[in-house]
């Protein structure tokens, strides 16, 4: 199994052929299989990756490194993909989620089958391989791979604005992404300059040191396509339209995976290559990941559509992932994964709930329910562990994330951490209250006591991740042995010392090369 | 002097004169001419040049002169032969079927695609301005006619008559470009204006007749290649004319005029001069943005790529605000140039083969919302429009992108990041009105009052090529942009850059 990373990446893809050729039904199963096939396969990833082990020379973390094998040869772009301890827990998490999302649509999805399930199916490949790519123009076409399929998924199968959602959502990654795209191309100037050899590859372009002005600008034009992604506060506002439009699938792609690509964007490319910028700006990141954890609380705390809250308390929580992962120590960026991982899981499975009893009521309206606790008992037992979940009830998964992530952060950005920590505790209200008036109190409403329980089917999808949230929350350990030494390596390349006489040398060569690029037009 | 043995460079161009002339032939002399003979026969003229091209591409290692020094046989000119051959192919098939269906039956179509064909080619191997003119007049008239072929459709009698005063016009400027450049200089080759201006102590500032000169000629294939602040007249002509037609103007005719243009400035005129280039930089800039901008607003599609088609000249002047001064091995990149007319050429091709089929009791209807529901009725061919869209956008993987990558590329490698985000820019607004159609396509319903599309064969197999093209060299790009910067750093051989 050489080539692994890349079955598994692909693998979706080509299943999505045969998926939209197929007629509904079929379709519905072959995509199930095929998903589930990916995540079987993924599954070894787990034993095959030795966080103590040795991968690339000066990379030692990452491993199962496939590549380079030689794509546009003169700009040295090339085919690599490899992981590292935190992209294998994303990658996991992603082949985990999609057959979950996959099966719970058996029920959601009737118009166009086939194209939904692929459409999800092409989705998983562009997350996964935007999660493996080791390559900068590999994980740019991943990049904007994902976009089209979700882009579908929202416009085609999405609520009564779904149109609007799907090109805002397309539009704001899109401005983010094409300045990226320069920022990019400007490194692989500069790396030219410096090196002598053409190189795509992030761990050659990690060697480029660049003038101070110069490191500030791309990082700017990198930190906005993933701030955008993530979402940070205050280039949120496609977030909450795409998530109340999207259909329950969408969502939890949406919420479980795709913002996960923009904290990991963060840690993979923008900081650990612009190191000084990412010091001198981390008070300024710190402070609009504060500010959206307290604004995404408040937000949703008086939302009346229990989706549109569930959407704000992303805003909120990636608040928590970005304000950990700008601590730059262990205990913060380990926390920041946890938490993203954990995000994943419970926000997962919030739509999830919220799609079942969507699709039994037809409508999202807190107002509209009350005391189904007595109606759907095992409903709401389940909505009450992943609603702890959510709040970092100790005990269960979020607590470690989010106590991790504030701790290291409190290290680096003491007021920042204070306030955002006051918008965690806002967040076990909008969470609390909302469970409140949704399960508990009298069951007045006629069409709430005909509700039916969770189906055997719908445990069955929901049980894996009810399962992990009690294991991530009560053993930990394995989780963040897996990561702890990538994490650490990344924080070696993110807080190393820049050679402030190597940088003004280089300044001059790469002057040569690129013109202007610190000075304006030639 | 004349040496026979060079007929052999222009042995494309001769192909498809001489195909031309038979089909014309052919068409005149029957009174019931036959358009399947007629079609046969041209697509043969374009194959046989096609081949011709071929053969002297591989024969021809070291780019040279001919015919006393008036045409550069290079790989530049052979890979925009390539180019011309590919749109003309694709307009004749996309209207074969099409011109019966609006009810234009002229036995001078045909013959006049092929000349039209021959002026590009000559236009992009011209090493003398004079050439140039004269190929680019034979390209322009040709055009002119073909504009207004559907006689009986005020919108294309209209389209004529703009192209034609406005493109006299501008054929005016760029004569006396030429002529204050031969004043100035003493000489119309492009190469001896290199030489000239290589020379220490020659430039633009101090010889005010050169400095009108370049700003004349400059205006002029502004006008050709539809730059901002020369673009006015590209949406109503593209609209008026007849689909085949416009999608051989958006094509053959831009990518000829700006072939043109990049062996004047590459070869004679960029690396010199400061206010040069900052001319440059702005109408890049303003191309890029008024091309995106006004594609924002239309309601039809071919309007809309009108206006787009303004903005990918944007790109490509983007690219060439790139070019270095010290020479141009320095930026092997803006082979991309050519990457990028190639593949806008293929993908605009299969995105009018679409709108061909949108015709309503002899007349064109080519409003977005007649898309409504085209995914539910014909899902390939509505696959086959957003592949072809989304590589006008620029979304990986397709050649769009591809091509697309490597114009930034090229503005970045020369130091122009600045364009460059203009470039970003434009291409997020691109972005938002190429979404529309597919939009439409796929989360619309049906128009109430739907006509059945008129697809015919020729036309789909344009568009399936197209497709399958675009997705190929999407992917796999590699040894077609090696080809592409081979025929770019060709041009390095004639001296100045």
């Amino acid at each position: 199994m050489d080539h692994l990373l890349s079955i598994i990446t692909f693998l979706p893809l080509v299943g999505a052929l045969a998926v939209f050729a197929s007629p509904g039904a079929t379709a519905r199963w072959l995509a199930l299989g095929v998903s589930g096939l990916t995540f079987l396969l993924s599954v070894p990833l787990w034993f095959l990756y030795d966080p103590a082990g040795t991968g690339l020379e000066g990379w030692h973390t990452m491993q199962l490194v496939e590549g380079p094998y030689p794509w546009i040869a003169d700009l040295g772009i090339s085919y690599m993909v490899g992981i590292d301890g935190i992209a294998l827990l994303l990658v996991l998490l992603t082949t985990l989620l999609t057959p979950i999302v996959i099966y719970s649509s058996f029920s959601s999805v009737h118009e166009k089958v086939s194209q939904y399930m692929g459409f999800m199916l092409v989705l998983e490949t562009g997350m996964l391989g935007a999660f493996v790519a080791l390559d900068t123009f590999l994980f740019y076409v991943f990049w904007e791979l994902m976009l089209i399929p979700m882009y579908f998924i929202i416009g085609i199968w999405g609520g009564p604005n779904r149109i609007y959602a799907a090109v805002k959502f397309f539009i704001y990654t899109v401005v983010g992404s094409l300045l990226m795209l320069v920022a990019i191309l400007a490194l692989y100037f500069f790396h030219h300059a410096q090196q002598g050899f053409w190189s795509a590859s992030i761990l050659d372009l990690y060697h480029v040191v660049l003038p101070y002005r110069t490191e500030f600008w791309l990082f700017i034009a990198f930190a906005l396509a993933f701030a955008i992604k993530v979402p940070m506060f205050p280039v949120h506002t496609w977030l909450p339209d795409a998530h109340v439009q999207a259909p329950t699938g969408g969502s939890v792609i949406l919420a479980g995976v795709l913002l996960k690509l923009g904290t990991f964007g963060f840690l993979r490319y923008a900081m650990p290559l612009f190191p000084q910028a990412t010091h001198e700006l981390g008070p300024v990141i710190a402070g609009l990941a504060a500010i959206g954890i307290v604004y995404g609380a408040l937000v949703a705390m008086v939302q009346d559509d229990i989706k549109k809250l569930v959407a704000y308390s992303s805003v909120s929580h990636m608040g928590v992932v970005m304000l950990g992962l700008f601590s730059f120590n262990t205990e913060g960026v380990s926390g920041s994964v946890y938490q993203m991982l954990n995000h994943g899981l419970s926000t997962g499975a919030l739509f999830l709930l919220v799609g079942i009893i969507y699709e039994r009521r037809h409508t999202r309206l807190i107002a509209e329910y009350g005391g189904l606790a007595t109606a759907v008992p095992k409903f709401s037992v389940v909505m009450l562990i992943v609603t702890f979940s959510s709040i970092g009830l100790p005990g269960l998964n979020g607590f470690i994330g989010e106590a991790l992530s504030l701790l290291g952060s409190f290290h680096a950005h003491p007021v920042a951490t204070v306030v955002g920590t006051s918008g965690v505790i806002f967040g076990a209200v909008y969470m609390l209250w909302m469970v409140q008036r949704v399960i508990f109190g009298p069951l007045t409403n006629q069409a709430n006591k005909e509700l039916t329980d969770l189906t055997g089917r719908e445990i069955l999808y929901l049980a894996p991740i009810l399962a992990l949230i009690f294991v991530m929350g009560l053993a930990p350990r394995p989780f963040l042995q897996v990561m702890e030494p990538s994490v650490d390596r990344v924080l070696q390349q993110v807080n190393r010392e820049v050679d402030l006489l190597a940088v003004t040398e280089s300044a001059a060569h790469s002057g040569d090369a690129v013109r202007g690029a610190h000075g304006g037009e030639r | 002097m004349f040496d026979p043995g060079e007929l052999n460079f222009i042995g494309p161009e001769i192909a498809v004169f001489v195909f031309a002339l038979l089909v014309l032939v052919h068409d005149v002399m029957f009174k019931q001419r036959n358009a399947t003979i007629s079609m046969g026969v041209s697509l043969m003229g374009l194959a046989t040049a096609a081949v011709l091209n071929l053969l002297n591409m591989q024969a021809v290692d070291v780019p040279r002169e001919a015919f006393a020094g008036a045409m550069a046989v290079d790989g530049f000119g052979f890979f925009l032969n390539f180019i011309v051959l590919l749109a003309a192919a694709g307009a004749l098939l996309i209207s074969h079927d099409f011109l019966r269906r609006i009810d234009v039956d002229v036995p001078e179509f045909n013959p006049l695609v092929l000349f039209v064909a021959f002026g590009m080619m000559l236009m992009g191997s011209a090493n003398d301005l004079i050439l140039l003119f004269i190929s680019l007049e034979v390209m322009s008239l040709g055009v002119y006619v073909l504009c207004g072929i559907n006689r009986g459709e005020l919108a294309s009698a209209e389209a004529a008559l703009k192209y034609f005063v406005m493109g006299a016009f501008a054929s005016g400027f760029l004569l006396m470009g030429i002529a204050f450049v031969y004043g100035g200089i003493g000489s119309t080759r492009i190469s001896a204006v290199a030489q000239w201006f290589a020379i220490e102590g020659n430039g633009i500032a101090g010889n005010p007749l050169i400095g009108v000169g370049v700003a004349l000629l400059l205006v002029g294939f502004g006008f050709k290649v539809a730059a901002a602040p020369f673009h006015m007249w590209t949406p109503d002509v593209y609209q008026g004319a007849p689909t085949p037609v416009t999608a051989f103007m958006a094509t053959g005719v831009k990518a000829a005029a700006f072939a043109a243009l990049s062996r004047v400035l590459l070869v004679a005129l960029l690396g010199q001069n400061l206010e040069f280039h900052t001319a440059l930089w702005l109408i890049a800039a303003g191309t890029i943005l008024m091309g995106n901008i006004g594609a924002l607003v239309q309601d039809d599609l071919k309007r809309m790529l009108a206006y787009s088609s303004i903005g990918h000249a944007g790109y490509l002047l983007m690219a060439l605000v790139g070019a270095p001064a010290a020479g141009l091995a320095d930026n092997p990149r803006l082979g991309g140039i050519l990457f990028y007319l190639l593949a806008y050429t293929v993908m605009t091709v299969g995105a009018f083969a679409v709108l061909s089929f949108f015709t309503r009791d002899g007349v064109e209807d080519t409003r977005i919302s007649r898309l409504g529901g085209l995914a539910d009725r014909h899902p390939a061919v509505a696959l086959a429009l957003s592949i072809c869209l989304l590589s006008l956008a620029g979304v990986p993987p397709t050649m769009g992108f591809v091509g697309k990558f490597y114009l930034f590329a090229a503005a970045i490698e020369g130091g122009a990041i600045g364009i460059a985000v203009v470039g970003a820019i434009g291409g997020a607004i691109g972005i938002y009105y190429y979404l529309r159609p597919i939009v439409v396509m796929y989360m619309h319903p049906e128009p109430a009052d739907r006509v059945e599309l008129a697809m015919n064969p020729a036309a789909l197999g344009v568009l399936g090529v197209a497709t399958v093209a675009v997705l190929v060299f999407g992917l796999v790009p590699g040894s077609l942009i090696e080809v592409a910067q081979d025929s770019l750093l060709s041009l390095a051989a004639w001296g100045g850059v």
